[in-house]
């Protein structure tokens, strides 16, 4: 056991290592000039090139890179004063704030939207998915397939603006999404969070739904569950303990990596909801060519990746004992 | 109609405009307005300069207005400088020379159209020593404070602007800008040749700047009849040197307006709340009608639209730079009446051309053609209409002092076609990639064909637009470029459109390169004839421009529709920065 999770921590190590670089590399494939981006229409190409001295991207790429790597596990001192602690993620090259601040503000709003999210799609993916597979042809499997199709087929940049037509400008329930830290008051924080939930969520529980109904199918048709009934196990025991624990390995893996991808950033959601989340930062850093803000996003949301890759196959071995991690 | 009617009316100035992302810009309320809903704008006015008595404070009222009460701005992205040194964006400019400082001169608009460069800190807009615009003295006016309630002086302002042209050693030994983005021109005056180093490692005060007192004075090595106009940029904003914190004053300056920073975390929130100790008798421009401004950054343009049309509960306090998203643009001119009392619309400063590259296009017949061809009202229609955009035929804008209307190649197929002496022409039309400059290529693609030139549109990446057009061996024929005068002077015009020495990275895109030009712009500029008479010539360069070379087709000036939450008054378009002037707004309930 030990030794498989220092074997895939290496392993990750390499993964974030060759991600950041292939991310660095891309970005200077791009023939697009920060500098000229930050400087504006009305710069002289003086102007310009000393935007880009201060910006330090006249070095060579690999000293840049050797520099933002070395900012992470030492930190950084900068030309003009600033001295950016570890781990430093670089500098903005608009407004010079350091991104690891950027990327601190910007985390409890991305993990919010996600664990929120993620906990009602569970919920209902899960619970809907299983009385829909005991409950095979009746009316509430009819609707939680129905329901699911409609969830999957649904764009989230279509549906997360019609919530907020509907429920904060048209009839005026909720008020307009924002964050507000949970350990400053919990109530607000949900208040502000309803609609990225509902909005994620009630696209995202189809997927579980399905799955959970088709494997729920599948497990019952098993021999051990026709056992369990002739031993004369009441229907709970039957369902609960024997039928969804064998079919929710494959579910766990779907979560864990659903997980790790809203927790990368909702980039769509943030958008719509105007939450300066990671996702939303992402897309913007992209815009305005801010590599530092990009590798940040980039890392963060690979770290999350690698990480829940893990954490699910650990949980493999825990779930299902046919298991044997080597 | 319509649209001729506003371009008589348009008349306003223009402040540091930049990319094409960044054109944000402001608006107008129906104070005054012609019965469409539109801002009566003063015809480009020679009568522009101030006196002193213009200077003295307080502003005039804004009719109606109240104290209290907090306005919040939506925005997508944060104010991009703060730093007096670097700010030359036209929403930071409002934010920081309409908010936290003051500088040497101003624009005071009386809110009935009107505008004129007066003393902001200085007590008049300038005297002319020897009256050949080469010494221009001010007086700092009494009673001036910070935030901290100390006092400010003419050395502040000196030190200001002499820290605008500290240099640093970069890795290579060679001398750069510490704070490259600002406005260069009175550091470029003040020094010709780039040899102060500014007052970390050298004299304190830049060359050329005297000070006895509360007296300022800037000594030039050639008449610069504009000085008024030039210190009216930010980086005239005084400093105290133990209050200059370098990188960190751009996140946090230090106030001399009507509101200091309370808090600020970059491209999440700024809130500005009133400096006690700015005195509204010095004041001839601002007001500070509300307690407290907040401005909340991330959200997209059309979702400021939609939020603000919604004025939902809680909402009523909303205003935003941001012009209304042209995806709801006919939707809300077409209902303007629900929107009554937060509804804006005025035209704004900037000029776009389509440019001809001479470096390609070498025959004046052609390019001559070319304008002919151009079907400018179908431009005006695949940019959105005009509410978006209003048709020029000229160089020099409306908005300008001197403005001269003329069309030089009037939309004529049958000419076009005679001058090419019926031969077909292939152009390369570069447009950037994106969904709208598409369907304008597409357009572009139809008209031109009338008069037999066939255009390739080219797309392009549109965050490396500016580097590829700048570059003289571009492989393109026509290319969209804009502009916005810095100050209403054909000076912040010409020069950096139409001067060779514009060409390599700046913008001069057309790459024109005439030496007799050269010659009659640099005389306009340093010429000692005073602003009157100057302007007027500089309107007439614009017209012997388009007849001699033909170098650019004019296609239109940008036009605005705002709308705000319904408890938000005094919306006034700044005809100084072309933007909602903030100064102005006030809480109707607060």
């Amino acid at each position: 056991m030990l030794r498989f999770i220092i074997r895939r921590l290496l392993l990750a190590v390499l993964t974030l290592t060759m991600v950041s670089i292939i991310t660095f590399g891309l970005f200077f494939a791009v023939p697009a000039d920060p500098a000229r981006l930050q400087c504006g229409q009305r710069c002289t190409a003086e102007q310009v090139d000393a935007v880009r001295a201060n910006l330090g991207l006249d070095e060579p790429v690999h000293e840049q890179y050797v520099d933002f790597v070395k900012g992470i596990f030492v930190g950084r001192s900068y030309d003009n004063g600033t001295e950016c602690g570890a781990p430093c993620l670089g500098l903005l090259n608009v407004g010079g704030r350091e991104v690891t601040e950027v990327v601190a503000d910007a985390l409890p709003i991305t993990a919010s939207i996600a664990v929120g999210a993620w906990l009602i799609q569970m919920t209902l993916g899960i619970g809907l998915g299983a009385i829909a597979a005991i409950k095979r042809g009746r009316f509430i499997d009819k609707f939680a397939v129905g329901a699911s199709l409609v969830g999957a087929a649904t764009p989230l940049f279509f549906f997360g603006p019609m919530l907020l037509l509907i429920f904060r400008y048209e009839l005026e329930w909720l008020p307009q999404p924002a964050y507000v830290s949970p350990l400053q008051s919990i109530g607000d924080w949900m208040v502000g969070m309803i609609l990225p939930w509902l909005a994620v969520s009630l696209i995202g529980f189809a997927f579980e739904t399905r799955m959970t109904r088709s494997q729920m199918l599948e497990t019952l048709d098993e021999d051990f569950i026709r056992t369990s009934w002739a031993k004369g196990l009441r229907g709970r025991t039957v369902f609960g303990r024997h039928a969804l624990r064998a079919s929710i390995t494959p579910i766990a893996t779907s979560a864990g990596l659903s997980l790790a991808g809203l927790l990368g950033g909702a980039v769509v959601t943030e958008t719509i909801f105007g939450l300066n989340g990671l996702g939303k930062r992402a897309v913007d850093a992209v815009r305005a060519l801010e590599l530092s803000m990009v590798m940040a996003t980039v890392l963060i949301a690979a770290l999350f990746i690698v990480v829940s890759t893990l954490l699910v196959d650990l949980l493999y071995a825990v779930i299902d004992p046919r298991v044997r991690l080597s | 109609m319509r649209s001729k009617e506003l371009k008589r009316q348009a008349r306003f100035i223009a402040v540091g405009g930049v990319a094409m992302a960044l054109l944000v810009t402001g608006c107008a309320e129906n104070t005054g307005d012609n019965g469409e809903g539109a801002q009566e704008h003063e015809q480009n006015t020679l009568d522009i300069i101030g006196t002193a008595e213009d200077s003295v404070g307080p502003a005039t009222p804004v009719e109606g207005a109240v104290e209290g009460g907090e306005i919040t701005f939506i925005q997508n992205s944060d104010m991009a400088h703060l730093d007096p040194a670097r700010n030359y964006v036209s929403t930071s400019m409002m934010v920081g020379q309409g908010l936290l400082y003051r500088t040497l001169t101003g624009y005071r608009e009386d809110g009935d159209g009107s505008r004129k460069v007066v003393g902001d800190l200085a007590t008049d807009p300038g005297t002319d020593v020897n009256g050949d615009c080469t010494v221009w003295e001010y007086t700092l006016k009494d009673g001036l404070k910070y935030e901290d309630g100390t006092d400010i002086t003419a050395d502040h302002v000196a030190y200001g602007i002499s820290r605008a042209m500290a240099t640093e050693e970069n890795d290579e030994g060679e001398r750069v800008p510490m704070y490259p983005e600002g406005a260069q021109f009175l550091l470029d005056w003040l020094d010709p040749a780039n040899e102060y180093v500014g007052p970390y490692e050298g004299e304190e005060t830049a060359p050329g700047i005297a000070v006895d007192g509360n007296k300022i004075t800037f000594t030039f090595d050639s008449p610069r009849c504009e000085t008024p106009f030039a210190v009216a940029m930010p980086t005239t904003a005084p400093i105290p040197p133990d209050k200059d914190t370098k990188g960190e004053f751009d996140q946090m300056p230090f106030s001399s307006g009507p509101y200091k920073i309370e808090e600020r975390v970059f491209e999440e929130r700024t809130v500005l709340v009133r400096n006690e100790h700015w005195d509204a008798n010095t004041d001839p421009i601002r007001h500070a009608y509300v307690d407290s401004f907040v401005f909340e950054y991330g959200t997209q343009p059309e979702d400021i639209t939609t939020r603000l049309a919604a004025n939902a509960s809680g909402d009523e306090n909303l205003a935003t730079f941001t012009p209304v998203d042209s995806s709801q643009l006919s939707n809300i001119v077409g209902n303007k009446a629900e929107y009554e009392g937060r509804y804006l619309e005025g035209p704004r400063k900037y000029t776009s051309y389509l440019n001809i590259n001479m470096n390609r296009v070498t025959d004046l017949a052609v390019r001559q053609a070319i304008n002919h061809a151009f079907n400018r009202d179908r431009w005006v229609q695949v940019n959105g209409g005009e509410y978006s955009v209003l048709p020029n035929t000229t160089l020099m804008g409306p908005t300008v002092p001197g403005y001269v209307d003329y069309d030089v190649y009037p939309y004529d197929v049958e000419k076009a076609k005679e001058l090419l002496g019926g031969e077909t022409i292939q152009l390369r039309y570069a447009h950037a990639d994106t969904a709208t400059e598409g369907r304008i290529a597409a357009a572009m693609v139809d008209e031109f064909a009338k008069a037999g030139i066939e255009i390739e549109a080219v797309p392009i990446d549109p965050l490396d637009w500016y580097g590829q057009i700048a570059d003289p061996d571009n492989s393109f024929d026509l290319y969209w470029s804009s502009w916005g005068e810095d100050w209403p002077s054909g000076s912040t015009v010409f020069p950096p459109l139409y001067h060779s020495r514009s060409i390599p990275v700046e913008n001069n895109y057309p790459f024109i390169n005439v030496p007799e030009l050269d010659q009659k712009i640099e005389d306009l500029e340093s010429s000692s004839a005073g602003f009157e008479e100057t302007a007027a010539q500089w309107g007439e360069l614009g017209k012997e421009i388009m007849e001699k070379y033909a170098p650019v087709i004019p296609t239109d000036i940008a036009y605005g529709v705002w709308i705000s939450g319904s408890n938000v008054g005094g919306h006034y378009l700044s005809e100084n920065i072309s933007t909602l002037d903030v100064t102005k707004l006030f809480v109707r309930e607060p």
